[in-house]
């Protein structure tokens, strides 16, 4: 949570700059993409470490960084000084992970889950017994289209694939501040960097 | 450790005001920031109907909860022309996107803590809040006491008000409510008195308000936590419970469907117990639950809109509500309240134990487990999508539940291109980075938050990104224009003068007023034009 908004903006630019100062050592023999992509990547776990893996979203952003083996090194690199994401401060609310090594999944994310399903399961029981239908066509589109929609959202917000409507939104709305804050980061950087390119 | 932080937050978020502000400004910021929340709310009365899809109630429920929320903290604040101040020390304030940030971690908190539990809020805050007023209201009086924001509470509160203004003198005792109920259904002519009574309220104080969406997320932040800050009971409250009469032990039937015809006074007594003891449970239970049985009576509100002849008791109190419901021939027969009643039996002869929620189903509706769960589900999302509204930048006016979820789409999607389009932008720069580096972290270190990007800028951004062609340095003249007016407030808040980049300097004064229009354009603009999402991934 956002105690100080420059405060975290400055460390996000910290552990950015300091993953980037890293890799700069090879940074004359990289091309354009693999740049970018060091930045970018960078930059995400700077945000994800800042945020200190308290929300889904940062802890998913940090998995998916260590599945590509590429990437171990920088994550060490910047990850190591501060709280290991698997560490139990990264977990806090939701428990401890279930034993697997990303605690992707936690017990009471299954939970609901697994009950949502039941309770769906018994809606749709319920609902085929002779509801009219017709009547709620209007809402039955409307829910469609929410349907797509939420499940565009998983998509986008990192770690929202397993998650119930009520917790993607909260994802949702963390990840958008936090967003902001890495934007806000970069574009500084951005702009107070001499423009002097080199394609 | 969330609670500390909430604690240290509100501190932080004190001292800081303390520091930019007057002090007794430092307070009317906070509620004038909580009342700038719902300027949003109102600038749409009655366009939510079908948000969520559920029909109307909604939109009621909502337009009533800002209401509430609006009198109340206007009540809080004594001296109406620390409106203003509010207002203008909310925009004036240094760092807009830090109030910005911080209300909305601590709208982040606020939300995710109505599962959790209560959370007591730093005493100061509380203390400063509920100190200076009395704790009673007299009656006849418009002016409420501080109070947590709970929906629920304060529409009741609200409606309790708007009568008391209008029609009532008093209502200390239930008995007093029967004959005086007993004369409402009298038409659209009665009708028309309370609600226009608080549509023109409502209206009023819409206009006053100022939207801004920094102080709306503090607000609403705000507004969150005295909610959770506060779980004692307060006068209002008491009042209601007079009126409610406080009876534990004979919480039975009629308490969701109060369609028992076994007598009004039966089934008020018992919604109200219901409603007390769901008040008083207030360690153990959320929000929630209160803007469930808040809804609840919003409900009945537009129910009864759709119905004259209840519509004047059903816009009153809680047992002349139940009263209209019971008066009305009941559709459901005593086994579905009895069926209810246990589920909730239990935890209202027991209000503090659990963590039962407290649901009342809506006249007509199924009193299944399943379908209530499903409303808290339903009711838990609208909440969050709230919430979200006031963080997605030109969703104040959007309504449903799909539009504002394409709008949140965007939004997430437009800042992750903007991630990389500055990623790829900082790929170009010239690899040398280490002295750079230094020299940047000192600057930005002594810079501080002016150096790093607000909310307009943000918006700006994400206006401009959508017609951002690809490319990592645009070629085009317009490229270059979009890239400098974006650069230009950034650059206008900077205290030390960064090198400029010749190449967005050149055009900046030329296309400036041209863009300006561009930037102003309605946020639908900028949906319309926005390109396929992969579009800005340059691959190179």
């Amino acid at each position: 949570m956002m105690h100080n908004p420059s405060k975290v903006r400055q460390k996000i630019m910290k552990k950015w700059i300091m993953g980037l100062r890293s890799c700069s050592s090879s940074h004359e023999n990289l091309s354009l993409s693999e740049r970018r992509w060091i930045i970018k990547l960078s930059a995400d776990l700077a945000l994800a470490s800042v945020r200190n893996g308290s929300r889904r979203w940062s802890r998913a952003i940090i998995e998916e960084a260590s599945r590509n083996p590429d990437n171990k090194g920088l994550i060490q690199r910047m990850l190591g000084s501060g709280c290991d994401y698997r560490s139990p401060c990264l977990i806090p609310r939701e428990g401890r992970s279930d034993g697997n090594g990303a605690g992707h999944v936690t017990k009471s994310m299954w939970v609901a889950t697994s009950s949502k399903k039941i309770v769906k399961r018994c809606r749709r029981a319920r609902r085929s017994n002779g509801r009219a239908p017709r009547r709620n066509e209007a809402a039955s589109i409307a829910k469609r289209l929410v349907k797509k929609r939420t499940q565009l959202l998983k998509d986008f917000v990192p770690g929202g694939q397993d998650m119930d409507d009520v917790s993607l939104i909260e994802e949702t709305l963390d990840y958008i501040v936090w967003l902001r804050a890495q934007v806000d980061v970069m574009r500084a950087l951005a702009h107070s960097l001499p423009a002097t390119t080199s394609i | 450790m969330e609670s500390d932080e909430k604690g240290r937050i509100d501190q932080e978020e004190m001292n800081k005001d303390a520091a930019n502000h007057n002090s007794a400004h430092a307070w009317s910021n906070l509620t004038g920031t909580s009342l700038n929340l719902a300027g949003p709310c109102y600038s749409m009365p009655s366009s939510r109907g079908d948000f969520m899809g559920d029909g109307a109630y909604s939109s009621s429920a909502l337009m009533v909860d800002s209401f509430g929320r609006e009198l109340w903290d206007r009540a809080s604040d004594p001296s109406l022309e620390n409106l203003g101040c509010c207002e203008v020390s909310g925009h004036s304030h240094n760092n807009s996107s830090l109030s910005e940030t911080s209300g909305i971690r601590r709208i982040g908190t606020a939300a995710f803590r109505t599962n959790v539990g209560w959370n007591p809020r730093s005493p100061m805050l509380n203390s400063a809040l509920y100190a200076p007023n009395a704790l009673n209201i007299p009656p006849g009086s418009f002016c409420l006491p501080q109070f947590p924001s709970d929906s629920g509470f304060i529409e009741r509160a609200a409606r309790f008000s708007c009568f008391n203004g209008g029609n009532f003198t008093s209502l200390p005792n239930p008995s007093a409510i029967f004959p005086s109920a007993g004369c409402y259904p009298v038409g659209p002519g009665l009708l028309a008195a309370p609600s226009e009574i608080f549509r023109s309220n409502f209206m009023k104080l819409g206009s006053n308000l100022n939207v801004e969406s920094t102080e709306d997320v503090d607000m609403l932040a705000s507004k969150q936590d005295t909610f959770q800050g506060c779980p004692q009971k307060n006068s209002l409250k008491s009042e209601s419970e007079t009126v409610m009469r406080c009876d534990d032990g004979t919480e039975q039937a009629a308490g969701l469907s109060s369609n028992d015809s076994d007598g009004g006074n039966y089934s008020g007594n018992h919604g109200g117990q219901a409603d007390t003891s769901i008040a008083d449970s207030a360690g153990g239970e959320d929000s929630l639950k209160e803007v469930s049985i808040g809804k609840r009576k919003r409900s009945s509100v537009m129910e009864a809109g759709s119905n004259k002849a209840n519509v004047a008791v059903g816009i009153m109190k809680n047992d002349s509500e139940y009263q209209k419901k019971v008066e009305q021939s009941p559709s459901a027969g005593p086994s579905k309240g009895t069926g209810k009643n246990n589920k909730q039996e239990t935890p209202t002869s027991d209000p503090l134990k659990g963590d039962y929620i407290h649901i009342r189903a809506r006249r007509g509706q199924a009193t299944n487990s399943h379908s209530l769960a499903e409303r808290v589900r339903r009711e838990k999302i609208s909440e969050r999508m709230k919430l979200l509204q006031d963080l997605v930048p030109g969703c104040s006016k959007v309504t449903g539940k799909a539009v504002m979820l394409d709008e949140i789409i965007n939004y997430v999607q437009s800042l992750q291109r903007q991630v990389e389009f500055l990623s790829m932008k900082l790929a170009t720069v010239n690899p040398r980075l280490d002295g750079n580096i230094e020299r940047l972290l000192a600057k930005e270190q002594r810079a501080g938050p002016s150096t790093l990007g607000t909310s307009p800028e943000i918006q700006m951004g994400y206006h401009q990104m959508n017609i951002v062609p690809p490319g990592l340095v645009p070629p085009d003249a317009l490229g270059r224009a979009i890239l400098g007016v974006q650069t230009a407030p950034l650059s206008a808040g900077v205290r030390e003068p960064q090198v400029p980049h010749s190449w967005e300097d050149e055009l900046h004064n030329v296309v400036h007023m041209g863009f300006s229009c561009n930037i102003a354009a309605p946020r639908g603009q900028g949906i319309d034009k926005s390109l396929p999402p992969d579009n800005m991934k340059v691959e190179l």
